[in-house]
């Protein structure tokens, strides 16, 4: 089954496939290690708790977002981070960030002119009475 | 206003803002149906229905008329979710789904914080979970077949 999801991964949209690729807290961990350069991937299992399968797998799926890039340096696999499908990310959680600065503006807008409504007549009333 | 962007899980947005009003009457903006209705809605996206039952557990909804934004191809949209924290007049927390998300099953939840300051409420709104699906986080527990059993999901639907 896991060979079958290997095949047919092509045909999954790419900002899902990004999306599940950055899911996994310690494949976050790894493309922040590879922030600070290539790495081989011997040097990236080391850096956590993890087995070295885990890790490999972890990367095979990093690769198939295209988050990060594979050659081969001698014996050594060497891992590159390749930041790009994260633009597709940040351009979806950009529209949270205008429609939520944009909602808190219509928010404080809205509760400031009732809340002023509210003490005016408050204060009409004591008058009255 | 300050929006603070991602943070570095990339999972979630923060924006925060003074309010010259107490924490009672945000708070009451933030779960009377008849007030949400009225600034949730902007020209480009107008409220058409605004319901919540505002209490931990109750559930939320709301949907707009065709409006002037499209996203993912939606330009009618729709969000629901039920109450996760319901704490008057501190914090109020619901999830999110979306009919906007490219996975509109995808969990994502927004919190509210409401502290009082002089001369009104400090509110924090963060909108988590935006990187986020409920089938990884269960599975990052149970190991990886889990994860291959979502890629499955993903590639046959």
């Amino acid at each position: 089954m896991r060979e079958r999801s290997v095949t047919h991964s092509a045909a999954t949209p790419g900002r899902e496939i990004t999306f599940q690729a950055l899911a996994d807290p310690t494949r976050r961990a790894v493309l922040d290690l590879l922030r600070r350069g290539s790495q081989p991937a011997g040097q990236i299992a080391s850096a956590f708790p993890v087995s070295r399968p885990a890790i490999s797998k972890h990367l095979r799926l990093l690769r198939r977002a295209h988050l990060v890039r594979e050659h081969r340096e001698g014996r050594h696999r060497v891992y590159q981070l390749n930041p790009e499908p994260l633009r597709a990310v940040d351009s979806w959680i950009e529209q949270y960030r205008v429609f939520w600065a944009s909602s808190l503006n219509n928010l404080k807008a809205f509760v400031e002119a009732e809340h002023a409504r509210e003490r005016e007549a408050a204060r009409k009333q004591r008058k009255k009475s | 206003m300050s929006t603070k962007g991602v943070t570095p899980e990339h999972d979630e947005i923060v924006s925060e803002m003074h309010i010259a009003a107490p924490p009672e009457r945000v708070f009451k903006a933030l779960t009377d149906p008849g007030e949400l209705k009225q600034w949730f809605s902007s020209p480009d996206c107008p409220v058409k229905m605004w319901e919540m039952d505002p209490r931990l557990d109750g559930a939320y909804r709301y949907s707009t008329e065709k409006g002037s934004i499209i996203v993912n191809g939606v330009s009618e949209f729709e969000c629901h979710g039920h109450i996760t924290e319901f704490d008057p007049p501190r914090v109020l927390a619901y999830t999110w789904y979306a009919n906007w998300h490219d996975d509109s099953t995808r969990r994502t939840l927004v919190r509210w914080e409401l502290t009082a300051q002089e001369q009104g409420t400090h509110v924090k709104v963060t909108h988590s979970g935006l990187s986020n699906l409920p089938i990884a986080r269960k599975d990052y527990s149970g190991g990886w077949p889990g994860v291959v059993e979502m890629l499955k999901k993903f590639i046959e639907q």
